[in-house]
């Protein structure tokens, strides 16, 4: 489709690929999964919905629970810790220029592994998509007190990690 | 009505609000809260290790989608800059807190870059660097000559290569901060445990410490356990322990130790005298 019809930008698209990402999605279905992403909004659109009040909270929202779908289907759920960690130094062309150093904790993307899908997706949600703890509720359809009851569980459960990797 | 557990035994809670789920859904807090102490110190805790989640987060997702194979040498331009750079010596390695283990290039992708020295270093398992816009792996981990090694050791000196060594190194501040730099023979290698092997040289040159082979026939250093796999028994091999636990240990051994040699006479007369500036060679 042509930039004109495309219902993601550029910088939504790669937010929907992270979100995918960061759910498990393999490397080699991120384009895939983005185009069922795009589908969805389209969809919406066509059925005559009203279009999302934010489109990129909305299109993460579809992205992680796409991402759980994958793993259900029984699809291979990448381990992004073991991804990550198979990474060469020539790969990591990260980011702007200008930044400093930034250093990649494999211990927190093993922890995300580790977590159960739903807290997982949550927390990606929570953190990488910013999207506020009432959004996800309504989002998800679920009560916010079991969106707070997730994510704390997920943080406790990460906290570790995010400090095992320091020297002492 | 909270669904969550709610404060187990340690976490601070205010009136029932708990330190690390206001830090997680970034409320404010109630008024009173700010005057207790111990749930302050809590809040804080949570607020930074919320914020160090979302940069993980944002890390990783940055890496998952960027990769971009092929991997392999660095392109041919910065390739240049890098042996330069090296030839003086690599730059500081920084980070203590990660270390890419998992990433290090096969050994024999190692083998054929003029680097004067090889870098090994002490590697916590289970963490990466990635500078950001440079492609380089930067972080690694330094652990002191007593204060026990990783279970495996990362070369990243393909990436050190690019880095800005050029800029402020100096030869003579190397030497300087170097706490044994010496050349001779491999006698033993003991493993002394927590990653660490005990290397006894039978002394051929010291450079570091200005000592004499007569008086001082042998000395005996600590590296770490990755050194194992050049140095052996027999090996002949130039040492360098650094003056600061958290720097960076060398060994060279083969063609590489003649190479570095004519570097350290180089700097010989600057280094007299010249006290070490600090960790990472004066640049902190």
């Amino acid at each position: 489709m042509d930039a004109a019809d495309d219902p993601l930008d550029a910088v939504q698209e790669r937010r929907v690929r992270a979100v995918l990402a960061l759910g498990g999605v393999p490397q080699t279905d991120l384009p895939d999964g983005v185009q069922q992403v795009r589908l969805r909004l389209l969809e919406r659109e066509a059925s005559g919905a009203e279009a999302p009040r934010d489109v990129s909270a909305w299109a993460a929202v579809v992205a992680s629970n796409l991402a759980m779908d994958w793993h259900r289907a029984r699809r291979r759920q990448e381990r992004i810790g073991e991804r990550l960690a198979s990474l060469r130094p020539a790969e990591h062309a990260v980011g702007d220029s200008g930044e400093d150093t930034k250093v990649l904790s494999l211990a927190v993307a093993q922890g995300l592994d580790e977590l159960p899908d739903a807290q997982r997706q949550i927390l990606v949600l929570r953190f990488y998509a910013d999207l506020p703890v009432r959004g996800i509720a309504e989002e998800l359809g679920i009560p916010e007190g079991t969106v707070k009851s997730r994510l704390h569980t997920a943080v406790r459960a990460l906290r570790a990690r995010l400090h095992e990797d320091e020297v002492v | 009505m909270p669904e969550y557990e709610g404060a187990e035994y340690g976490e601070a809670e205010y009136e029932g609000i708990d330190a690390l789920l206001a830090a997680i859904t970034d409320e404010p807090l109630p008024e009173g809260a700010r005057d207790d102490a111990r749930f302050m110190a809590e809040h804080r805790s949570a607020v930074a290790d919320v914020a160090l989640l979302r940069e993980q987060l944002r890390i990783m997702g940055d890496t998952l989608i960027g990769e971009e194979p092929p991997p392999g040498e660095p392109p041919p331009g910065e390739r240049a800059a890098g042996e330069r750079a090296a030839e003086k010596k690599t730059g500081p390695v920084r980070v203590p807190a990660r270390a890419p283990a998992p990433l290090r290039p096969p050994r024999e992708a190692r083998t054929r870059q003029s680097r004067r020295y090889r870098r090994y270093a002490g590697a916590a398992v289970g963490a990466l660097a990635i500078a950001a816009g440079t492609a380089l792996l930067g972080g690694l981990v330094w652990l002191g000559v007593e204060g026990g090694g990783g279970s495996g050791s990362n070369d990243a000196s393909a990436a050190k290569q690019q880095d800005g060594g050029v800029h402020d190194y100096s030869p003579e501040m190397h030497l300087a901060c170097a706490k044994v730099l010496v050349e001779g023979t491999v006698l033993s290698i003991t493993p002394v445990g927590e990653g660490n092997v005990r290397v006894v040289l039978e002394a051929k040159r010291y450079y570091r410490p200005e000592q004499s082979v007569t008086d001082h026939p042998t000395i005996t250093v600590t590296l770490l356990e990755s050194a194992r796999d050049d140095l052996k028994v027999g090996t002949y091999t130039l040492v360098r322990v650094p003056v600061y636990a958290q720097d960076r240990q060398d060994w060279e051994t083969g063609w590489g130790v003649g190479d570095a040699r004519k570097e350290i006479l180089k700097a010989l007369p600057g280094a007299r005298g010249m006290k070490c500036a600090g960790p990472n060679e004066g640049r902190g």
